[in-house]
């Protein structure tokens, strides 16, 4: 016989995710920058963009143009190459969520992402599963149907 | 394998999970045979694109002929028909939704949670037609109150008598436009609507939120693959004394001792494992000198999208945020009074309505360009009811052993029939009726309205077979979920169902369940089991 046994993970908070150039929210953030400067919401506002090396170079054409990392900004730049970025979060496939709708909503970009302003490297904080958002819907008197976040069979 | 447990559960689903949850908790110790693996689907299912997958989606074929919910995406999840062959008569098909892994169905239950009334409990002094409960909606309230916090199930109180309130998370989101014209247009007829019960959470399963809890009490010793085939019986003592089981992947027999059995395997599985546990004693299987066993099947009719509409004024999708969405339940409005029969049916219905999203194509007459753009344009415009109706629970309706038929394990399968009658057909057109009417007064407009219920199984709410019962002559178990003939012999799923009205029965499972594990709890310590 078989005799299972159960594992219980407490998964507290995933492990920073290294990123192929180092960058810190928290630097930029501090000088000023808001979310929306680069994490653009095109339309139909769905998501939110991840910047383009062209968007770091606005302002790195000029600024701290001796760093090592910079200067691999600029060159992938030159070869018209864009950085690949990892991404921190994702929603799957048949999960409808609109960035836009949300922020109409007054949601702010901390609620789901936590406090980016203070994190030098960024992880996985905000609790975007169902349980998660569901949790924040009921709260938030939003509906909690099924098909508000997924396709009606 | 010498060791006998206190209780042997067969099944980790609702029943079985809430079984060893209660158990476990007043410290008797319990054995759980799973006859799948244990899996955790939040965790362990894998994202793939469709074009990896052999079939693109469509399935592989043969594998599931009756499970219109699976796809090629899911379809492990899913009990392959290929191994579990079972059969019906041709032209009444039954579709029998299996899932076997740690949890069970309630891996992928759509979570409705309603509770039923004593219109369900006492129906028959309310109509004259079958049986009554033997117990009251009075008996299982405390039980009801307890298992909706666990589960975190969200909707609104509305104070219905055939509607029970519940303890809710309060779902106080507001009503998009169309669906308050509709809900306005349904209360002029004196028609009640309330929001969706659900319970919420990533997962809202025995798995995550039953059988961690059991574990954790060191009491509960799961064994997985494990496919009971048999309950045992011992002639001497008149009582069962343990389960067999076959590996699901060595195909070993074993067999593990029990001072209790506790039957959790599902609705039609339980029934089936008693109908094959016959002996001299038990020729029509196990605990069945009523005869019932295997009798009074019967479902939930689901007429789907009973009336797909559009709303006007979201034609334009970018022009309609927040004009439609948003979903609601219509509560039973038939049949309330006594002996009333309205419309040449008895019992009642209830719907699930929602508005947004788009519209599928097959409604929209067009093709190409202009259909692409049509879509388009509808793409929030959607306004559309589910049927869901009270199926009459008649002795012909029933499953039975298939004389040859096995599956993969060598146990034989079973034959099932069952035929919806007049009163589900008059029922699903009174619906139609109703829901056209209601959708042409909130100023929606109409593409398809039809009476076409979903064959018999396909709600996945099939019940009875293994009915509770005051008289011991027309029912197998007591108010106790226990067999009238075997003392130490449960069955606590929802094969165990007399009536189940319109509403998903999950909620009611579950509650029988904590009551009758808390009449064991008692009776063991009273030194009865």
């Amino acid at each position: 016989m078989v005799t299972f046994s159960w594992l219980l993970l407490l998964v507290l908070a995933a492990d920073p995710i290294q990123q192929p150039l180092p960058y810190s929210h928290q630097l930029h953030i501090s000088k000023g920058l808001q979310c929306k400067t680069c994490h653009t919401n095109a339309d139909p506002g769905e998501s939110m963009g991840i910047p383009k090396v062209a968007t770091c170079l606005a302002c790195h054409r000029a600024i701290k143009t001796d760093s090592p990392h910079i200067q691999e900004l600029a060159k992938a730049a030159a070869e018209k190459r864009e950085i690949k970025w990892k991404r921190v979060y994702q929603i799957p496939s048949y999960v409808f969520f609109s960035h836009r709708i949300h922020a109409e909503a007054g949601a702010t970009c901390q609620n789901c992402h936590g406090d980016v302003a203070q994190r030098e490297v960024l992880a996985k904080e905000g609790d975007i599963s169902m349980g998660g958002c569901m949790t924040c819907h009921q709260q938030k008197k939003a509906p909690n149907d099924c098909n508000t976040c997924h396709e009606p069979r | 394998m010498a060791k006998t447990y206190p209780v042997v559960i067969v099944g980790s689903g609702a029943s079985g999970g809430m079984a060893a949850w209660a158990l476990t908790k007043a410290g008797i110790e319990c054995v759980m045979l799973e006859a799948g693996p244990m899996l955790d689907l939040e965790k362990q299912s894998e994202l793939r694109p469709i074009y990896d997958l052999p079939f693109r989606g469509f399935g592989t074929p043969g594998r599931f002929p009756h499970v219109t919910q699976a796809s090629e995406a899911n379809e492990n999840a899913w009990l392959d028909e290929k191994q579990n062959p079972y059969s019906h008569p041709e032209k009444d098909p039954y579709y029998w939704v299996r899932i076997r892994m740690g949890g069970g169905k309630m891996n992928r239950w759509g979570r409705a949670s309603w509770r039923l009334s004593d219109l369900e409990f006492k129906a028959a002094d309310h109509d004259g037609f079958g049986e009554n409960w033997p117990l009251s909606y009075a008996d299982l309230a405390p039980y009801y109150d307890r298992v909706e916090p666990i589960f975190k199930v969200q909707g609104r109180n509305e104070g219905l008598p055939q509607l029970p309130d519940g303890r809710l998370l309060l779902d106080g989101s507001p009503e998009s436009p169309a669906n308050q014209r509709f809900i306005d247009a349904a209360k002029k007829r004196g028609i009640p609507i309330t929001k969706p019960r659900r319970a919420t959470g990533t997962l809202a399963s025995s798995l995550n939120l039953l059988l961690p809890e059991a574990l954790a009490t060191g009491k509960l010793t799961i064994v997985p693959n494990a496919i009971a085939r048999e309950v045992s019986f011992d002639p001497k003592t008149g009582l069962v004394n343990g389960v067999h089981f076959v590996d699901r992947r060595s195909k070993r027999d074993y067999f593990i001792g029990g001072q209790n059995v506790i039957l959790g395997a599902a609705t039609l599985e339980s029934t089936r494992l008693l109908l094959n546990s016959k002996s001299t004693r038990w020729p029509n299987g196990l605990g069945n000198s009523s005869g019932t066993l295997g009798r009074y099947l019967f479902d939930q009719i689901y007429v789907k999208n009973v009336v797909q509409a559009l709303v006007p004024e979201a034609r334009i999708s970018r022009a309609a945020r927040g004009v439609t969405g948003g979903a609601g339940y219509i509560v039973r409005f038939r049949n309330l009074k006594p002996g009333q029969q309205e419309n040449g049916f008895l019992r009642g219905y209830t719907y699930d309505f929602g508005s947004g999203g788009g519209i599928n194509p097959k409604y929209i007459p067009k093709y190409g360009e202009p259909l692409l753009r049509e879509v388009a344009d509808l793409a929030n415009a959607s306004f559309s009811l589910t049927t869901m109706g009270e199926v009459l629970p008649r002795f012909e309706n029933h499953v039975r052993i298939h004389p040859t038929l096995k599956d993969n394990w060598g146990i034989p399968s079973l034959h099932i029939e069952h035929r919806y009658t007049p009163n589900e057909h008059a029922m699903a057109k009174d619906s139609m009726e109703v829901a056209s009417e209601l959708c042409r007064a909130a100023g929606f407009e109409i593409l398809e309205a039809h009476a076409q219920m979903v064959p018999p199984g396909e709600s996945i709410h099939e019940l009875g077979t293994c009915r509770m019962g005051a008289d011991p002559k027309k029912s197998m178990l007591n108010q106790w979920n226990q067999s009238h003939e075997i003392k130490n012999l449960f069955v606590f799923d929802g094969s165990a169902f007399v009536t189940g009205g319109a509403q998903n029965p999950t909620l009611t499972i579950l509650s029988l369940a904590l009551r009758s594990s808390e009449y064991i709890v008692e009776r063991m310590k009273r030194g009865d089991l």
